[in-house]
């Protein structure tokens, strides 16, 4: 027999084991009666397998309906780890192809889910790589990228959209909620390794398309705009530069331009250039400043037509002396405006004081920001009134010691040029719903009048002598009356003015019988040159030119014909080679300049048939066969016969039906492929081969 | 020396428990494979196991014959041939989920830790029913940490922590029975605790992760918390009765990881729900407390050792399979005896109720 002791332990083995047992048994009576529930909810979560459907975010158009930025397919690559077998060789190779880290690959699919991303919108290349590989459990799956057709063009007012396609900057941020509609999603139960369970529950809720923009942005002045940057920062080598132009009587923008500047599709390799200086950037206007000293004074009723000016060279206010660039000697109002004479504004500055001063400054909207729909807005500077004293006043009264926007600068010429009622500047003019039913429609936002009809009038009647004869003649377009106003403003860094680094601008409107246009040219460090005059008066001069030339806006006075300056009507270069057009454009008269690689034209602006300016650069698009072209949309159209025609009828009759020329060879048409008569996609390719006509 | 009068003897409760708990673990086991792909019969895991269970009770009446006494004798032999085969599986590796654990035989995959324990069980259990009586103080216990130690080791090598756990097990609850100072007991789990944190630094990193994740899952729920909260998913979600043979959603769609092995216990408790499932405790609660009474109607006190033996291994891995599936015990990898597919853990399972059968039927002295 065992001993007492040994009986006992084994007794005590016993109980220790009915208490185990017990423990395992109250644990399962706490799960699986107890909280049943919540495991059974969890258990149907577990196969509940949602898939979300993305919307489509809504277009950009520009006022003529034009796509700014729309969305396009892009492949992505996504995993079921579950279904993958030989994990590591799959996240050697998927890392090989998508230049990922392997490790972080095989993190990915190892993890117990039915869905993983890999690399989200891959190019078309990669994807067919990733095709060809044919690994078990990845997928490539379609989503939609921003894609913004011009690059560029219109990049800080356009910003751009993130991964998520979500709006980061710019309009597409304002503008976000309208855009980005609203996700859809399939329901359905799953098993373990993402598969369907045939018969299994399934609901379906369909995604909502985001609505449409219609912006008051002129694509085509948008791209004189930016040639004219272009040009600017070339030629002046500028720290950065701004050029808006609106319609006063709207207060539209009609384009905005940005140097330094970014590619929205690809925002992230110059993410230094992202902010909106047009905006954003407050600076010391100068003399451009005058107009709103000029508007409060005559206005006020403190200054008559009649009144006499003297101007010595300098005025001493308070001790302080404020020079002029000359001795204007005895001037009347009008000459102090056309001479931008410095003693003669400090003088109407002195004669309207301190209130009636900073009532007209703040009525044309300076010290606060705009409202514009764009983020990131500043609202310039000023001085609280009750830290003015006479010198401050005077600084005024010729445009320093007050820091304002290029955003405001137009908004206040726009009022001038619109009979003194200030209008809220505005980029959006309708919103559509993606069947394109009007969801809301923008009108002007007038702000209040801030100067009577009759002193705007007047007041632009001495503007116009500003282009006409005084500082701002480099401005002036043949043919139209244009008002206007130079600055030259000395830059202010760490509490000294810097002698050598200038902010050069020139703001004015045409024509001034029935304003269009108002232009606003802000040059930044220009260098060699540093005038309003010499610097920022020729690009507004160019932009307001082509701009009234490409709105058809008749000349008000004959063309005085100037030297050997004529117009010419621009033909059609779309849809032929490189050098054909170069010799076509030459022949007419006109430069070229290109944009991208290639050498086939595939656009060009300004279009066929506009009349401009001999001399003119005609931008050119280029293509260079290997990029995809983006599909605008899926029409087709039926291949024309092209037998026996020239390169440039070829051209011509291709280009009607959005086709593009592939040419070889020189003479008249031979062969084409494909074939006449054939059904093809807009945007397609037709080969044609050209041969020298037989005797 | 086998006699028919000892049939009478034989434990037909435990018995029948045994044959139940298979059956239930035959039908659990195809419920659990037959959507398994990669092989070609959706019920080739239940018919490997069934014939496995064929060759177990045929070596478990084998066992029957062969008096424990005998094998007694033998244990030297017994513990030079565990060691053999331990060390055989670390120099002729062949991988497995990061483990190499198994001897390939071709027809079948022999993994010497299973058989180990029973072993030890045996050779133990000879050495302290000779040397019990002498053992006054600590140092007395070495030769016995030694015995354990020496095959632990090797097994805590290849790595397998949760049958080296066993064997800590098997130790304690040895040592318990053959009556030493609880002092002593207390002082050696001081000793273990004291040096898990050495310990934890050896441990893989997936081990160190299932202890982190037992103590909440959530903390890596897609990773190595998955296969705890799949499995208290699909236990819970089983309610009073199941969702039915075949019918657990959790089970039939591959969200319990390993459910024909180590989580058969979750397939138990979302298909047969909280009855199934307690039922099955009831069994291994009834062949345990059978267990227990062979050991202390052994006939001597090599009997009553190696019934207490059978009876921690069999209490320890039901204990620890159960409790990992329910979370309140960490995942070690240890399968459910007489349920969890496995054709080794099967045939030692029966060869350690072969043992226990064996006390139990020679509890008499023989007259002849």
């Amino acid at each position: 027999m065992t001993p007492l002791v040994i009986k006992r332990r084994i007794v005590g083995l016993f109980l220790f084991i009915a208490l185990s047992v017990l423990a395992l048994g109250g644990r399962l009576f706490f799960l699986q009666i107890l909280q049943s529930d919540d495991y059974q909810r969890q258990a149907l979560e577990n196969r509940l397998r949602e898939i979300y459907i993305q919307p489509t975010r809504g277009t950009i158009y520009d006022r003529e309906g034009r796509k700014l930025a729309f969305d396009i397919s892009v492949d992505t690559v996504v995993a079921n780890p579950a279904q993958v077998v030989d994990k590591e060789e799959a996240a050697r190779l998927l890392a090989g192809v998508l230049k990922l880290d392997a490790k972080e690959v095989l993190a990915k699919l190892s993890r117990h889910s039915a869905f993983e991303w890999v690399k989200r919108k891959i190019d078309s290349d990669t994807a067919q790589q990733i095709r060809e590989m044919n690994l078990k459990g990845i997928y490539l799956i379609e989503e939609t990228k921003r894609y913004y057709p011009e690059g560029a063009v219109a990049a800080h007012l356009l910003g751009f959209a993130g991964i998520d396609n979500q709006g980061l900057e710019g309009i597409e941020v304002t503008y976000d909620s309208q855009l980005r509609g609203s996700l859809g999603k399939v329901l359905g139960e799953s098993t373990a390794l993402g598969t369907d369970i045939p018969g299994g529950f399934r609901k379906y809720i369909p995604s909502q398309d985001g609505h449409n923009l219609i912006l008051t942005i002129d694509k085509v002045i948008q791209y004189i705009v930016e040639r004219e940057l272009d040009r600017i920062m070339m030629e002046f080598k500028a720290k950065s530069a701004v050029i808006l132009v609106t319609d006063p009587s709207t207060g539209e923008v009609l384009a905005m331009g940005v140097r330094p500047t970014y590619n929205p599709n690809d925002p992230l390799s110059a993410a230094d250039n992202w902010r909106n200086l047009a905006i954003w950037y407050n600076y010391e206007p100068g003399s451009t400043f005058k107009i709103v000293t000029a508007a409060a004074a005559l206005e006020e009723g403190v200054v008559a037509e009649s009144d006499g000016f003297f101007c010595r060279g300098a005025i001493t206010v308070s001790g302080a002396t404020i020079s002029c660039v000359a001795a204007h000697g005895s001037q009347s109002l009008a000459d102090v405006v056309k001479n931008s004479c410095n003693v003669g504004f400090v003088t109407i500055g002195q004669r309207l004081g301190k209130d009636s001063m900073y009532k007209y400054i703040e009525g044309f909207g300076f010290g606060k920001p705009t409202g514009i729909s764009l983020p990131g807005e500043e609202g310039g500077i000023l001085l609280p009134a009750s830290q003015v004293g006479p010198v401050e006043l005077a600084n005024n009264a010729f445009g320093y010691g007050v820091a304002v926007t290029p955003i405001q600068m137009i908004t206040m010429a726009g009022a001038v040029a619109n009979d003194g009622i200030l209008l809220q500047p505005q980029i959006v003019r309708e919103i559509h719903d993606h069947e394109g039913n009007l969801v809301q429609a923008f009108t002007p936002k007038p702000l209040g009048q801030v100067i009577s009809r009759e002193t705007a009038r007047q007041l632009s009647g001495y503007l116009q002598l500003v282009v006409a004869e005084g500082t701002g003649r480099s401005a002036a377009v043949p043919g139209y009356n244009l008002a206007g106003k130079t600055g030259t403003a000395e830059k202010l860094e760490h509490g000294h003015y810097t002698g050598d680094k200038h902010v050069a601008s020139f703001l004015g409107y045409g024509p001034v019988e029935d304003p269009k246009l108002a232009i606003l040219v802000v040059v930044d460090e220009p260098q060699g040159a540093y005038f309003g005059s010499l610097v920022a008066a020729p690009a507004f001069k160019t932009v307001m030119a082509e701009s009234l030339q490409y709105l058809g806006i008749p000349p008000t006075e004959k063309i005085v014909e100037e030297g050997e300056e004529v117009y010419v009507s621009v033909p059609n270069v779309i849809n032929l080679p490189l050098a054909e057009a170069e010799s076509i454009l030459k022949e007419a008269g006109l430069g070229s300049r290109t944009e991208r690689e290639g050498n086939l034209i595939i656009d060009q602006m300004p279009r066929a048939g506009a009349k401009v300016e001999m001399g003119t650069p005609v931008i050119l698009y280029l293509w260079n066969g290997e990029e995809q072209l983006p599909q605008l949309d899926d029409n087709e159209v039926m291949v024309p016969n092209l037998q026996g025609k020239t390169m440039r009828e070829a051209a011509l009759i291709l280009s009607d039906v959005d086709l593009l020329l592939q040419a070889q060879g020189t003479g008249l048409a031979v062969k084409q492929d494909p074939e006449p008569l054939t059904v093809v996609p807009v945007g397609s390719l037709v080969e044609v081969e050209f041969a020298p006509p037989t005797p | 020396m086998f006699e028919r009068r000892m049939l009478k003897n034989l434990d037909l409760v435990l018995l029948l428990a045994v044959f139940l708990v298979m059956a239930i673990g035959l039908a659990m086991i195809a419920s659990a494979s037959h959507t398994l792909s990669g092989n070609t019969s959706p019920y080739y895991y239940v018919k490997r196991q069934a014939m496995m269970m064929g060759v177990g009770l045929i070596i478990m009446a084998l066992v029957l014959t062969i008096d424990y006494h005998t094998m007694a004798h033998y244990a030297v032999y017994l513990y030079i041939a565990n060691i053999a085969m331990l060390l055989a599986v670390l120099l002729v590796p062949a991988e497995a989920k990061g483990a190499g654990r198994w001897i390939d035989l071709g027809f079948f995959r022999l993994q010497p830790s299973e058989f180990a324990k029973v072993f030890l069980i045996i050779t133990l259990a000879n050495f302290l029913a000779k040397t019990m009586g002498d053992m006054t103080t600590l140092m007395d216990l070495v030769p016995v940490l030694i015995h354990v130690a020496l095959p632990m080791v090797l097994i805590m090598a290849q790595p397998d922590l949760g049958t080296s756990l066993v064997f800590v097990a098997i130790l304690l609850g040895l040592l318990f029975l053959t009556g030493i100072k609880m002092q002593y007991i207390f002082t050696l789990i001081l000793a273990g605790g004291a040096s898990l944190p050495i310990l934890w630094k050896y441990l893989k990193d997936y081990q160190k992760n299932r202890l982190l994740v037992f103590l909440d899952p959530n903390i890596d729920p897609t990773g190595s918390g998955y296969h705890v909260i799949q499995s208290m998913i699909a236990i819970g979600s089983g309610r009073m009765l199941g969702q039915g043979f075949l019918a657990g959603p959790q089970n039939q769609l591959n969200f319990i990881p390993e459910q024909h092995t180590d989580f058969i216990y979750s397939v138990v408790g979302e298909e047969l729900g909280f009855l199934g499932a307690g039922l099955l405790l009831l069994l291994y609660f009834i062949i345990i407390y059978r267990g227990i009474r062979i050991a202390i109607n052994a006939r001597d006190m090599l009997g009553t050792i190696m019934a207490g033996g059978v009876v921690t291994m069999l209490l320890f891995q039901v204990m620890v399979n159960v409790g990992m599936t329910i979370c309140i015990m960490p995942i070690t990898g240890l399968p459910l005896p007489l349920l969890s597919y496995g054709g080794s853990s099967l045939l030692s399972t029966l060869l350690a109720i072969g043992l226990l059968l064996n006390v139990g039927m020679r509890r008499q002295k023989i007259l002849f």
